[in-house]
């Protein structure tokens, strides 16, 4: 037989069976099992993020005293909170805030309870430490469930969704493990941006009083010939407080005479902005789930006072992973442009309450 | 071995079609590398103007005191805490 004959057969061969496999079928299954393979390989790195998150959970627990710090993790890791009906859209902003304060209090007084000696500085971190880890558990259990519905049902087209997911999913539990870090050792993150604005006009300012409402700080001074109420979340734990209620019972206590209200947050940049780029606009900038919006909106729209918004642009994973220093340097400028829009858009002696909205860790009052 | 014009043709189609897969795979699953980063704290003075840079320690917050000013002897304010990426 000459060489080109069987070279011949073998080519016939390899057609012929890729043309048997594309008819029955069995491509998709060979590229479902390298799917299958490649999710799972993932699937162990968040795992491992979820076991070490717990761990040093558990660690940091034990160094402070707690007893069995296992079981009680075990018990706290699964722990949800669920929505209020929708449908009935009465009254829903009430609910929310009850099954949002219920569920803060529970892992509040959970800490309180496993931690009768540590201070508040180091349940907060803790605190947010569960959540963190409450978060990279969830997500573990979520991707584990749809693999294992996907090669039960050989559903090739959810296993196909799920592996096109995957880089977004690994970029997002890995935030979440960096973050941990910063939890942890209470330095500032991303979204500690408004705290620090908030900290750097009272630097700048003369106080004249000092007050602590709902693990929300209220500082009273002068700055630039204007009475400034400044508000912030009670630092240097790891807290967000209640800004919107806090700053619309400041309102109604001045009787709706406020002049200007500024809110600053950090918020999520689009693909193609830069990190630390200051926006201006008007509004509540806050992200929380809705009471806390809401309540500024409302008091802001009673007495019709300017509801101005600075935000400074960053994504999901700088804005919970140590602050670098780019952002930094945007909240130094966020600072000036706070001073510049008060001096812009109010006379002298007004009265101006600036909300610094996020994480205070790392950064006092 | 000779072969004729055809097989050099596929032959050629393989490798090909190989190196493309090959490279498509690798640039899937090769992972990018995570800058390294460590954490600073900014000290400033509360009276005069100097500012000095240190590694952050646990327990640094910003507005924390910490420290003398070397310049004018009064007390230094932590002003800022960041993550600066170590160049490669």
């Amino acid at each position: 037989m000459a060489n080109s004959s069987w070279l011949d057969y073998i080519w016939q061969l390899v057609f012929i069976t890729f043309f048997i496999m594309i008819i029955t079928g069995t491509n998709q299954r060979i590229q479902m099992k390298i799917w299958i393979y490649d999710i799972r390989s993932k699937l162990n790195v968040i795992r491992s993020y979820a076991e070490s998150s717990r761990a040093r959970i558990i660690d940091a627990l034990r160094k402070l005293g707690a007893q069995d710090p296992e079981y009680s993790i075990a018990k706290y890791i699964d722990f949800f909170a669920i929505s209020p009906v929708e449908i009935e859209p009465i009254d829903i902003i009430k609910r929310l805030d009850h099954i949002l304060r219920t569920e803060e209090r529970a892992i509040k007084s959970f800490f309180e309870k496993l931690l009768p000696n540590a201070g508040k500085y180091e349940r907060s971190l803790l605190e947010s430490s569960l959540e963190v880890a409450i978060v990279l558990n969830y997500l573990y259990k979520v991707i584990r469930h749809y693999i294992l519905l996907g090669e039960k049902q050989n559903n090739w087209v959810l296993i196909m969704q799920l592996q096109l997911q995957m880089p977004e999913v690994m970029k997002v539990a890995a935030t979440y493990y960096k973050a941990l870090d910063a939890f942890m050792s209470a330095k500032p993150v991303g979204d500690s941006i408004g705290a620090i604005v908030a900290y750097r006009l009272i630097e700048e300012s003369d106080v004249l009083s000092r007050k602590t409402v709902e693990d929300t700080a209220i500082v009273e001074a002068r700055l630039d010939s204007r009475r400034v109420f400044i508000v912030k979340a009670e630092g240097p734990g790891s807290n967000v407080g209640k800004p919107g209620k806090v700053l619309s019972d400041l309102v109604e206590e001045l009787s709706g005479n406020v002049d200007l209200v500024i809110t600053v947050d950090a918020a999520l940049k689009l693909e193609g902005e830069e990190d630390g780029e200051i926006s201006e606009g008007v509004g509540a900038a806050i992200g929380d789930p809705g009471p806390e919006k809401i309540a500024i909106e409302r008091a802001a729209a009673k007495y019709n006072i300017p509801l101005r918004a600075l935000v400074v642009k960053m994504d999901l994973a700088s804005a919970l992973k140590p602050l670098k220093k780019e952002l930094y340097e945007a909240a130094e400028r966020a600072a000036d442009y706070v001073k510049r829009l008060i001096v812009e858009n109010t006379p002298e002696n007004a009265t101006v309450i600036v909300a610094g909205i996020g994480n205070t860790v790392g950064v006092t009052q | 071995m000779n072969f004729d014009q055809n097989t050099l043709v596929m032959i050629a189609i393989v490798v090909v079609i190989v190196a493309t897969v090959v490279k498509t795979l690798l640039d899937v699953y090769r992972r990018p590398k995570e800058p390294v980063t460590v954490v600073k704290t900014l000290l400033k003075c509360t009276k005069c103007d100097y500012i000095q840079e240190v590694d952050y320690q646990q327990g640094d917050f910003i507005g924390l005191l910490k420290g003398k000013c070397p310049k004018c002897s009064s007390t230094l304010k932590v002003r800022g805490i960041y993550a600066i990426e170590l160049k490669k």
